[in-house]
């Protein structure tokens, strides 16, 4: 099974916008037909090579396979179907979620910041009885 | 209100594909040798071409798609909906009209179009 073809049409159709799943069904069927292909080319007496040959002019170039998939709206990822939605949407989340990273950041490391923050609590503290007691020291 | 010609030539695998798929449920193999004898080769295309065109009949619910293991193979079967009835009506309606309309326009006799 030539692999680097079926994998350099994964890699086009993926590009294009093709939704990963449709890519991987419509791969797992080309590889069937692909097999059946070969199959029928073999038992008409060709050679390996020539079946695999045969089998791939039947099937046709991955461009065609790839221009066919997509002028179908319906494969592909929203964002690539409706472009200006998906950068309004991409827009709007971006400004929702700009003000919330600080406090989805300390949420997340509740922890060590607590651990920080009592560490500083504690090091102000010593640094300030350091300095009182100097002080009582000079007076 | 006059109706705008469909770009029928893209349309033909899909009217194919639905028309072969309301007489019997098939995969993808058994439909492209189909469409081979029923148009008597006489539209040839590379034949993984055809699962675009499933892929999006089956997302728009014109067809509905069956995994069957068939001598220890798993193959995808295709069959129409209702949806997909209505589909093929009216891409058969639409065909039937351009093509009419070019037998129309072929059969004038020659120098008609001057007088008209």
């Amino acid at each position: 099974m030539p692999e680097p073809r079926f994998e350099r049409l994964r890699t086009e159709l993926l590009d294009g916008g093709v939704a990963p799943d449709c890519v991987e069904n419509l791969l797992a069927e080309l590889h069937d037909h692909f097999a059946d292909l070969e199959l029928d080319a073999l038992e008409a007496g060709c050679s390996r090579a020539e079946a695999v040959a045969a089998a791939w002019s039947a099937l046709g170039s991955e461009d065609s396979i790839v221009a066919a998939a997509l002028c179908r709206p319906e494969l592909m990822t929203w964002p690539h179907r409706w472009p200006r939605t998906a950068s309004c949407v991409r827009s709007a989340l971006f400004l929702a979620l700009l003000p919330s990273v600080p406090v989805l950041y300390c949420v997340h490391r509740g922890p060590v910041i607590c651990r920080w923050g009592v560490s500083a609590c504690l090091a102000s503290l010593i640094t300030a009885l350091l300095f009182f007691v100097m002080q009582l020291a000079l007076y | 209100m006059a109706q705008t010609n469909p770009p029928f030539m893209s349309g033909v695998p899909e009217l194919l594909v639905l028309r072969l798929l309301s007489r019997r449920e098939m995969y993808g193999y058994e439909l492209v040798k189909a469409v081979r004898v029923v148009t008597e080769e006489a539209i040839s295309l590379g034949e993984g071409v055809i699962y675009p065109v499933l892929h999006a009949l089956q997302k728009t619910g014109a067809l509905k798609a069956t995994r069957k293991s068939v001598n220890g193979r798993t193959r995808v079967y295709y069959s129409l909906t209702g949806k997909g009835e209505r589909r093929l009506s009216q891409l058969a309606g639409e065909w039937d009209r351009v093509a009419g309309g070019v037998r129309s326009a072929l059969s004038e006799p020659e120098g008609a179009v001057d007088h008209a």
